[in-house]
């Protein structure tokens, strides 16, 4: 089990470069981030975009084009369906978004979820490297659904289910989010799996289901005293994109998180880092994506 | 004192002594944080209701379950023999829906939680994850009028807020966006006083970072700084409340602000100082709303 986002560096590092297309990298924080991960052999980028924008970020950190393939495509859509296309067809390994409204992307993920015939919700990964935690946590979904209903929910926490084998959490522990407060006053529009049979993937890869539905009780224990992080579900499902959208972001505030998104399609991850991160951040997801394209050729090649 | 929660100190300085009941009293960090508050004179002695009489419960009234102690609790404010309720180790539910049906609570009523920055040495306060589920803008405006007079008592200078919401921009399929543009908007027009200036619909990246603001294009100057987080509904709220809590370990406390009187709820677990700077903020928000 990869308990650390230390080790998915590791396994990165010692993975054959992956082809990755970039959708739109026309920034030069995260161009400077695609320099990075070619350089430590990380990755072999393929740039999808408005050349002469592409261009001038990349001049802009002195990154050489020469040995870069650039895909020339002006309309936003389009650019995204390139990458979703290469993607699909295993021309790449990996697709990330740069400068682009994760909109286009979500739309071209789904479009060629629809072409595979496949199930085409698409949910966000966040996974989450906390000090004191002696394994990695998943809250999903952190930016696609705004209000998921019950078989939305259910296709999330498959979604999730996929990805989590890849880092060796075959059986993972499984929380659905529900603040205690529901039961208060109105009853908001809130779906709970709660009641719903335990849910399988095709593989047959179950989960252990968390009873306790707040967090803190699950935090706390029994004696309710001190916080024992290692108690932490691998898998927390969000009830909402207000909530999934706030705390997906908490390392701004708690320095103990370092975070890293995806969203993993059975095509392969896509990386979607915030418009925000620095090349830093950016460099983190490549990073973490890569671990999981390896983890995907091992598993292939078993 | 305590050394958290400087501004919440400084508001409690000078305060004249208050009655306060305690409903089913049987939790040691709050009996020894209500010895420590005495102490301080900003309570007298309090009335205390639960199952058994514990060392130093000097005025106990027993009552057999959690929500008999709840409505002894607030027939003791209704004889005007306390100013404020407390609450013991009833479940926090219970304790919230006995006022509730008793009509305590309306509209205007809303939970404040403060947290301390340790590394800033700041309280930032968030509203709202307890009382209005899937608060409607009617809602939020309420909670603003309740919350603005008080934390600028606490500040003593304009407040800096961010209405909070999954993305920038507005979209009407995101209604915490509408909502988070109209306070702003309203701000702008001191419809609420001119003493709170609200900024959204701001991710919580872009509140929570200058950085991160600057590269999504946004402009906000109070970026990592801001006083008060308006988050979007009750479940994103608590859930911040509570992974900044736990994760975080940031200290957390809060109190029920409600139109004519407040409710002091048991955020455990607390340690000694944290329980004595909830009561502190408590016995704050009680006084200003006398005034």
């Amino acid at each position: 089990m990869i308990s650390s986002l230390a080790e998915i560096e590791a396994l990165a590092k010692a993975a054959e470069p992956v082809t990755t297309a970039i959708i739109a990298p026309e920034d030069h924080e995260f161009m400077l981030a695609v320099k990075d991960a070619r350089n430590r052999r990380l990755i072999e980028p393929v740039l999808i975009g408005r050349r002469a924008v592409i261009e001038k970020a990349a001049g802009k950190i002195n990154y050489d084009l020469n040995t870069t393939p650039i895909i020339e495509v002006t309309d936003r859509q389009k650019i995204a369906n390139t990458a979703m296309e290469m993607l699909s067809s295993g021309e790449v390994e990996m697709v990330s978004k740069g400068q682009i409204s994760t909109s286009y992307v979500y739309r071209a993920i789904i479009a060629r979820m629809k072409a595979r015939q496949e199930e085409a919700v698409i949910s966000v990964q966040t996974f989450w490297d906390i000090i004191g935690c002696d394994h990695l946590v998943l809250l999903t979904d952190t930016g696609a659904n705004i209000s998921p209903d019950e078989s939305e929910k259910r296709a999330i926490l498959n979604n999730a289910l996929q990805v989590m084998p890849l880092l060796g959490y075959s059986c993972p522990k499984v929380m659905e989010l529900v603040s205690d407060s529901t039961n208060l006053k109105d009853k908001h529009k809130h779906f709970k799996l709660a009641k719903t049979p335990v849910i399988k993937d095709s593989k047959g890869c179950s989960y252990q289901r968390l009873e306790a539905q707040v967090l803190k009780k699950v935090l706390l224990g029994e004696h309710g005293d001190s916080v024992n992080l290692n108690s932490l579900p691998h898998i927390m499902l969000m009830p909402d994109l207000n909530t999934g959208n706030v705390i997906a972001k908490l390392d701004f505030l708690i320095k103990e998180i370092v975070r890293v998104s995806c969203s993993y399609t059975s095509m392969g991850p896509v990386l979607l880092p915030s418009r925000a991160d620095i090349a830093e951040g950016i460099m983190r997801e490549f990073i973490f994506g890569v671990a999981l394209v390896a983890q995907r050729r091992r598993l292939s090649n078993d | 004192m305590i050394n958290l929660y400087p501004e919440i100190r400084r508001r409690a300085e000078r305060l004249k002594p208050q009655r306060c009941v305690v409903s089913y009293a049987t939790d040691e960090v709050l009996l020894k944080a209500l010895t420590i508050v005495k102490k301080e004179g900003l309570i007298t002695e309090p009335i205390f209701i639960g199952p058994r009489k514990l060392p130093d419960m000097h005025d106990f009234r027993q009552s057999t379950s959690m929500y008999a102690s709840a409505q002894m609790a607030h027939e003791c404010c209704i004889r005007q023999e306390a100013d404020l309720i407390i609450q013991g180790h009833e479940k926090r539910q219970q304790f919230i829906a006995s006022h509730l049906e008793g009509g305590f609570l309306d509209q205007k009523s809303v939970y404040l939680a403060a947290f301390y920055d340790r590394n800033r040495k700041q309280t930032f306060f968030a509203i709202d994850p307890l009382v209005a589920v899937a608060p409607t803008l009617e809602n939020r405006i309420k909670q603003l009028e309740t919350v603005t007079p008080f934390l600028k008592h606490i500040f003593r200078r304009k407040i800096y807020a961010a209405a909070l919401a999954p993305i920038e921009t507005v979209n009407p399929k995101l209604p915490a966006t509408v909502t988070a543009a109209i306070l702003a908007q309203m701000s702008v027009r001191h419809q609420f006083g001119k003493f709170l200036q609200v900024t959204g619909p701001l991710d919580i990246d872009c509140a929570l970072s200058k950085v991160a603001a600057q590269r999504k294009g946004v402009e906000s100057k109070k970026s990592g700084n801001f006083d008060l987080y308006i988050l979007p509904d009750t479940n994103s709220s608590y859930f911040f409340s509570t992974f900044l809590k736990y994760i975080g370990k940031v200290p957390t406390i809060g109190v029920l602000l409600a139109a004519d009187r407040h409710l002091l709820l048991n955020s455990a677990p607390l340690t000694v100082s944290e329980r004595v700077a909830e009561i502190t903020l408590c016995l704050v928000a009680y006084n200003f709303s006398r005034k």
